[in-house]
């Protein structure tokens, strides 16, 4: 037999799982203002403020559903005048009738609270230093790491770049001119009215000339791909026109018009201007070379924005900003799955039948990594190619 | 990475069926809360639950607090998980903040989902100018209160230290005990990740078909916000549930297991 609840020197209430209030005692009754018939089928949640209210839901009642109890919870009670009431609860679930019942019993603890909030705060505030203390210490450790590794860095790419800016002066002129020079050479020969050329060997001059064409061909591209480093100033780029731009181009060189190509409203992003518009005219120059003799060739553009970690390197470090996510896609002919890893490859060219020297795509991954970006591309034989590209919105902090 | 993943999520996998449903718990509690409606599904579908790092049994020792800070760092949890288990065409269960956590998953990777299934799901925890969101920032800001009152007497027994304590069996005895119990510097900054969370405009951009639950009577996600991404999302189903409170899986498991029973009928 219980005993008279209403002369408890605490708050009890008695909730149903679903909330509703089956008894309470008047004790209760009179912190909250409300008359004990008013209160009783109400919703625990109703006498509580909106914080404890949260509260409740995501922790409270969590943990008396799979604990069975809880105990030493601090929560407000609301009063009728809207005054809070902070309390102490402690609470256990039982089962009576086949009906899950929770008892919780509530102790007043203003003084106690206001202890409690000085303790809080002082934890904060020293917290807060320790935090700040520690923080800076860490901070200046790994500054002063990162700028030696910087420092390291910078010395290997000033190195980097001298040796790579000769290299492109080498491919640029030094290997410009022997090519030139076979090539002359085996014009003079054919013209020569004093040489006869037996017909075996009119065919291994040609070839000759041929692989010297080839040659100087391959020799521009590597070029290129070098020289697209250059560029080293961003600026805003307007996606839109830059894709319209480059699509001009490839149509001009590829001389070559009979498409469509639908692009969605990519917003503007910081990035190399000269750069981006390479990347998709080789995008667009692939999907020409690549187009099905089956149908008109359609390419479509269409983007989303996307919040990914800036940092590219696994070591930990998260900073979530805006990314656009541009989709590049093509109904060509695509190519088999299992040379999915090899497109971006240099010079490494899946069907040496096919036009091209298989720098185009090697770039467009250059391109984007020094966009801090990333590219994906999925392919499906004979129905078309899909270049998953994401770039960051901006470049540094926003 | 494999290993290294399902430890750090301590996720568990079981049941019989193709396909698989992936339940992610929300802010407050771990995978526990999901067991009064598992059993329900593990004779028709393969069930996968995981902690959040930082939660439940997770490896606390993983937690990075710049990772975190962002709800698409939990998001990339639920990636993890996905990868690590090779698993594609999920049928992903999220309750309250995990379900915009499934929907920048499902963003980032929309092979990996085939349906979204949301438990009281809100896209802004915060009222703005026409957007009744339920809370203002003083509402927030007396939550992280609360909860900083609340972990005075929890923050010593739940301190990250013990989850490198093997030779102290008894604290770990301690921690299976606490349900529902997080590192409080964790649980203060997954409360600021998810209620001061803004993801509005992500709504529109989601294609995986989902399924809305929304109680009746949930402070946390009030009916306006259910009705808010009924409108924004393609391809969603909204249902009113009878259950009241913002937990269903827990305090009314039957109507939330018939609910998700239902509509996972319907797709079939």
């Amino acid at each position: 037999m219980i005993g008279n609840i209403d002369v408890l020197p605490c708050g009890y209430v008695c909730f149903k799982d679903d909330g509703t209030i089956t008894a309470c005692n008047v004790t209760v009754a009179s912190w909250i203002g409300y008359p004990r018939e008013e209160i009783i089928g109400k919703s625990i949640e109703t006498i509580f403020t909106l914080a404890t209210r949260i509260f409740y839901n995501t922790h409270f009642f969590p943990l008396i559903k799979l604990h069975g109890k809880a105990s030493e919870i601090f929560l407000s009670i609301k009063s009728k005048e809207n005054q809070d009431v902070p309390v102490l609860a402690n609470a256990s679930r039982t089962i009576e009738d086949d009906v899950h019942l929770i008892h919780c019993v509530f102790i007043r603890v203003e003084q106690r609270k206001k202890f409690e909030q000085e303790l809080l705060k002082a934890r904060r505030d020293a917290e807060n230093a320790l935090k700040d203390n520690k923080q800076l210490a860490e901070l200046s450790k790994s500054l002063e790491q990162h700028a030696l590794e910087l420092d390291n860095q910078y010395r290997r790419q000033i190195t980097m770049n001298e040796n790579l800016r000769q290299f492109g002066k080498i491919i640029s002129h030094d290997l410009q001119e022997p090519i030139r020079k076979i090539q002359i050479f085996i014009d003079m020969i054919s013209k020569d009215a004093n040489t006869h050329l037996s017909p075996k060997s009119e065919v291994y001059s040609s070839k000759i000339d041929a692989a010297a064409e080839k040659l100087k061909a391959l020799t521009a591209s590597l070029h290129e791909y070098i020289a697209v480093d250059n560029e080293k100033v961003f600026s805003e780029v307007d996606v839109v026109t830059t894709i319209q731009a480059a699509k001009s181009r490839a149509a001009n060189i590829r001389e070559f018009s009979d498409f469509t190509l639908e692009i969605d409203a990519i917003p503007t992003i910081e990035g190399y201007k000269k750069q981006l518009e390479l990347l998709f005219f080789h995008l667009i120059d692939n999907a020409i070379k690549f187009r099905s003799p089956n149908r008109k060739l359609a390419i479509k553009v269409t983007h989303l924005l996307l919040h990914e970690n800036i940092f590219r390197m696994p070591n930990d470090q998260y900073k979530y900003t805006e990314h656009v996510r541009i989709t590049f896609e093509d109904n060509g002919v695509g190519f088999s799955d299992e040379y999915r890893e090899n497109v971006f490859l240099l010079l490494k060219k899946l069907d040496n039948s096919t036009a091209g020297l298989g720098i185009g795509l090697p770039l467009v991954k250059k391109i984007i990594h020094n966009h801090s970006g990333n590219v994906n591309v999925t392919t499906e034989q004979g129905k078309g190619t899909c270049f998953e590209i994401e770039l960051p919105v901006k470049v540094g902090n926003e | 990475m494999k290993e290294k993943v399902i430890t750090r999520n301590n996720v568990n996998t079981w049941g019989k069926g193709y396909r698989t449903m992936v339940l992610a718990h929300g802010f407050g509690c771990d995978q526990n809360m999901w067991r009064f409606v598992t059993p329900a599904f593990e004779n028709d579908f393969k069930i996968v639950v995981f902690d959040y790092v930082g939660a439940g049994k997770s490896d606390v020792g993983a937690y990075n607090s710049q990772r975190y800070a962002d709800l698409n760092g939990y998001a990339q949890d639920v990636l993890d998980v996905c990868e690590a288990l090779q698993l594609s065409n999920v049928i992903f269960v999220g309750h309250s903040v995990s379900s915009v956590i499934g929907i920048l998953a499902a963003l980032k990777k929309p092979n990996y989902f085939s349906h979204l299934i949301m438990i009281g799901p809100s896209p802004c925890y915060i009222n703005h100018d026409g957007y009744v969101g339920g809370f203002n920032r003083k509402d927030i800001d007396e939550l992280l209160n609360t909860m900083d009152s609340n972990y005075i007497g929890w923050a010593n027994f739940l301190a990250p230290a013990i989850m490198k304590n093997p030779e102290r069996p008894e604290l770990s005895h301690e921690l299976t005990e606490s349900f529902c119990s997080t590192d409080p510097k964790i649980a203060r900054q997954f409360a600021e990740a998810t209620f001061l969370s803004d993801n509005r405009k992500d709504l529109g951009k989601v294609n995986t078909p989902s399924l809305i639950m929304q109680c009746s009577d949930d402070l946390i996600a009030p009916f306006e916000v259910g009705d808010y991404l009924h409108a924004n999302m393609k391809n969603s189903k909204l249902k009113i549930l009878k259950a009241t409170g913002h937990c269903p899986h827990m305090s009314h498991p039957e109507e939330t297991i018939a609910v998700i029973r239902e509509y996972l009928e319907g797709i079939e």
